[in-house]
């Protein structure tokens, strides 16, 4: 066999290998008092529960609910960002302005905002992890936002005026053409925020979705069920990972001149 | 003419290198590439040897192999009678990228020293052995400062002190040159010229600069193309010490150049060809040591800050 | 329109009244405190004398800081809060760059843990939260133990993608010299490989705010997490409000203080990339 053969065949093997001890040791652990079954109930049962409640048809409802709770989010985040992201990137005085107002939230852990969420928004509903998941996910887009409009070539921008462009020109061929990528990335960063923000909402206030769900199989003892949808949470962030990624190489083979850029950027 | 003078300190080794019959194949694509094949050399103790080539021969493959760095994959190399198998205590090398080599989160003396500490040196004598061979590559006053804070030329010295200090008998140096301008490549070159002599130690440089090796060497070696063997041997009998103006004014120091470049245009134009799909997977250059490690891996990642997980919390 | 124009926008920038703003270092300063201090003033004059239980005034939310967090709850909650913190953060780090460096140097092991890896990771943090405390119930030791295991992600696969792009001929110039493996991990891959680890611990931090506070908000009984919920809970608006500064607070000197201890440490990358002056 050589190299280049082994080295394919290892590459579909070692995944598979290490998948199948983790799961080995999860299922064999529980049953023979490695681990308290309990709490630890064998992967088997896990997925079980988690093939049970889809073939129930009940694990679409939250999903959606936590989704539309992530899209609202993402829309009030863009419409904040990207503006002010763009005032920031665009200008020094404009840096300069935003500076520390932006500098003093983004510490801010966005889960600490729970508390005054409640008090303005209520538990009910799902205005509370709206506001949350839009929050955080403000500042990831903020941020490249204003990458982006700094990273237009300013003999570009000269030349754009020099022609006489109009705003929507310009927009169109040199801002956009420029931003775009770092919205990209912006995007992908954000809505993995959002998603884990509005997911938090509801397991900790116990709004409608995913996260509830979770809390509801906690607090009923009913582990295997819980950590399925825990890991039908985490299935759904790499879902919308893997999606936005897809969507953001198909949206930027339009620009092959950010194509070079993003070689060296982008794995 | 011998290469020996009086009073040239006793070495307990001799700085022998006997190489035999190696050859080297990578094993990356669908087929072996052979990069050398049955390489036969024999140093002689205190010669400078310069080794040439045409473009893309095994020359750094080879250096790889010598230093122990890299198996071989048939023949053997042997360092004052002792197989090598790994980087023997008493071989230093230097590379050609000074800014790779040279460690960047250590000062100059830290990186001097670094080697002395591994080999078990106690204190005193690392930091004296420090500051002899920086003294001696003209860097005294340099010590605390940072690679990056030097020139390149600089950089280059602090690599040829680091290897200094390691109190070799063999030095090996990578195309130590091919880095700096013209006027630091030729300082350099009589740097090393002047470290020789005085260290007596042997000497063995690869490059590709004709003139540099004609003008450094006792013997210059040609290298033939893709799969790499010896073409030929050529004795270099100018008188020493050399001199950048006068010994590159004589007759025969042309001649030698020459007979050397006439050698290996023979060989680049005589089938080396285009390289091979395998000769493009790996380059001919220290970042294509990838391919020779024992586990395959061949990818070499740009150093990317931005990469990893990019899920950022807030 | 004509060609001239090209360069000028520089130019005019530096020429009108806002360049020359930015020019000078007190304009400088009047710009950054420009907005901050409307909205304080904002915040401030909206709620002079105001009833309304959803926006207290910011005279009773700075009182209430100053009561409750100078000193009382400092001992009670903040400290208790930022121990559980660094432990946590550093068992998280350590554990993380140990175990990213061996999985960044054995190729076959990488390989073998990256679908496990990578799945984890996609598990939000804050679920993290219901499975510890299954298991290990609720308390200190709990609590530590969901941040330490929130926070090694990234730590650990930044660790593996910094390990993994350390330059080859940095490597092999430490074989040449007789440098064992373990002084190689020490003196050439993990410096090499700092600057990514950085990066993976400055995003750890972040993530083990988030999960130290979670973990007072879910079965605590003190902490900063719990003392806002609690303010919530007992109508205390005033007292949410202040709680949720605090801990804005909290967040900006942990951030500014890795910050600072990054840019001493890691001077010499800087230095590197030609972004000091000597």
């Amino acid at each position: 066999m050589t190299t280049a053969t082994r080295q394919r065949s290892e590459a579909i093997l070692l995944p598979l290998l290490g998948v199948v001890v983790v799961l080995a040791a999860f299922e064999i652990a529980p049953r023979i008092g490695v681990l308290p079954r309990q709490s630890f109930p064998p992967v088997s049962e896990i997925f079980g529960s988690l093939a049970d409640l889809i073939a129930a048809g009940e694990l679409w409802t939250p999903i959606v609910q936590t989704l539309d709770g992530w899209l609202r989010a993402m829309l009030i985040a863009s419409v904040i960002a990207i503006p002010v992201g763009m005032l920031m990137g665009a200008s020094r005085v404009g840096a300069l302005t935003l500076r520390l107002p932006v500098e003093f939230l983004r510490p801010i852990p966005s889960v600490a905002l729970i508390p005054v969420l409640i008090l303005l928004y209520g538990p009910q509903g799902s205005a509370l992890k709206i506001a949350l998941g839009a929050f955080g996910a403000t500042f990831p887009l903020l941020f490249q936002a204003s990458y982006g409009i700094a990273d237009i070539d300013p003999v570009a921008r000269d030349t754009a005026r020099a022609f006489g462009l109009k705003f929507r020109q310009r927009l169109r061929h040199l801002v956009l053409p420029t931003m775009l990528p770092y919205l990209a990335t912006g995007f992908r960063l954000s809505a993995a925020v959002a998603l884990i923000l509005v997911i938090t909402g509801e397991y900790i206030v116990g709004v409608p979705g995913l996260g509830r769900e979770v809390l509801t199989s906690q607090s009923a003892g009913a582990y295997s069920q819980m950590y399925g949808l825990i890991i039908a949470a985490g299935l759904l962030g790499l879902a919308v990972n893997i999606g936005l990624q897809a969507a953001e190489r198909r949206v930027l083979r339009w620009h092959p001149s950010q194509r070079a850029r993003l070689e060296g950027r982008t794995p | 003419m011998a290469d020996r003078r009086a009073g040239a300190i006793d070495r307990p080794q001799a700085g022998v290198l006997a190489i035999d019959a190696v050859s080297k194949a990578y094993e990356t694509g669908a087929e072996p590439f052979l990069a050398i094949q049955d390489v036969t050399l024999k140093t002689e103790p205190g010669e400078l040897m310069c080794i040439v080539g045409p473009s893309g021969c095994g020359k750094t493959t080879l250096l790889r192999c010598i230093s122990g760095l890299m198996p071989a994959t048939t023949g053997r190399v042997d360092f004052d009678g002792d197989e090598v198998t790994s980087p023997p205590r008493h071989m230093a090398l230097v590379f050609q990228d000074y800014s790779r080599s040279l460690l960047p989160w250590m000062d100059i003396v830290g990186n001097v020293t670094l080697p002395l500490r591994a080999a078990g040196v106690p204190r005193k004598d690392r930091t004296e052995l420090a500051r002899l061979s920086l003294e001696s590559v003209g860097l005294a006053g340099h010590e605390h400062k940072y690679p990056w804070q030097l020139s390149g030329g600089m950089q280059q010295r602090a690599a040829i002190a680091r290897a200094l200090a390691y109190e070799p008998s063999i030095l090996l140096l990578d195309e130590p040159f091919a880095s700096v301008d013209a006027q630091t490549r030729a300082d350099l070159e009589d740097l090393l010229l002047d470290v020789w002599e005085r260290k007596r130690l042997t000497v063995l440089l690869v490059t590709h600069d004709i003139d540099e090796a004609v003008y450094l060497a006792s013997r210059v070696v040609v290298l033939s193309a893709s799969p790499t063997h010896v073409k030929e041997v050529v004795p270099v009998d100018l008188p020493r010490p050399r001199d950048q103006i006068t010994t590159k004014e004589m007759p025969e120091f042309a001649h030698l150049r020459a007979r050397v470049f006439a050698s290996i245009k023979a060989e680049s134009s005589a089938g080396a060809g285009t390289p091979s799909a395998g000769a493009a997977a790996v380059p001919d250059d220290t970042s294509g040591s990838a391919a020779g490690r024992a586990d395959g891996e061949t990818s070499q990642k740009k150093p990317d800050v931005t990469s990893g997980t990019t899920r950022e919390q807030e | 329109m004509t060609m001239s124009r090209i360069g000028s926008g520089a130019r005019r920038a530096q020429g009108t009244a806002m360049g020359g703003l930015t020019r000078s270092r007190v304009g400088r300063i009047v710009l950054q405190l420009l907005l901050p201090t409307a909205l304080v003033l904002a915040w401030w004059w909206t709620s002079r004398g105001s009833t309304s239980y959803f926006w207290p005034p910011l005279t009773d939310v700075i009182g209430s800081i100053r009561s409750d967090w100078l000193f009382d709850q400092f001992m009670t909650d903040l400290v208790p809060s930022l121990v559980r913190f660094t432990l946590g953060y550093f068992l998280a780090v350590g554990v993380g760059i140990a175990a990213g460096t061996l999985i960044g140097l054995l190729p076959r092991l990488r390989r073998a843990t990256s679908p496990v890896t990578e799945f984890v990771r996609a598990i939000p943090p804050p679920l993290l939260l219901p499975f510890v405390i299954v298991t290990l119930g609720i308390g200190d030791f709990s609590k530590v133990v969901v941040i330490a295991l929130g926070a090694v992600w990234p730590v650990l696969l930044n660790t593996v993608d910094g390990v993994r792009s350390v330059d080859r001929l940095t490597v092999d110039m430490a074989r040449s010299f007789g440098l064992g493996p373990l002084r190689r991990i020490v003196h050439v891959i993990l410096p090499g490989a700092s600057p990514q680890i950085t990066v993976g611990m400055r995003i750890g931090l972040a993530v083990a705010l988030i999960l130290m506070i979670i973990s007072e908000m879910v079965g605590s009984t003190n902490g900063l997490g719990f003392r806002v919920l609690d303010a919530q809970r007992s109508f205390d608006s005033a007292g949410t409000y202040g709680g949720v500064i605090v801990i804005g607070i909290v967040g900006l000197i942990v951030n500014a203080g890795f910050l600072v201890a990054e840019a001493r440490i890691m001077r010499w990358y800087r230095g590197s990339r030609g972004l000091l002056d000597g």
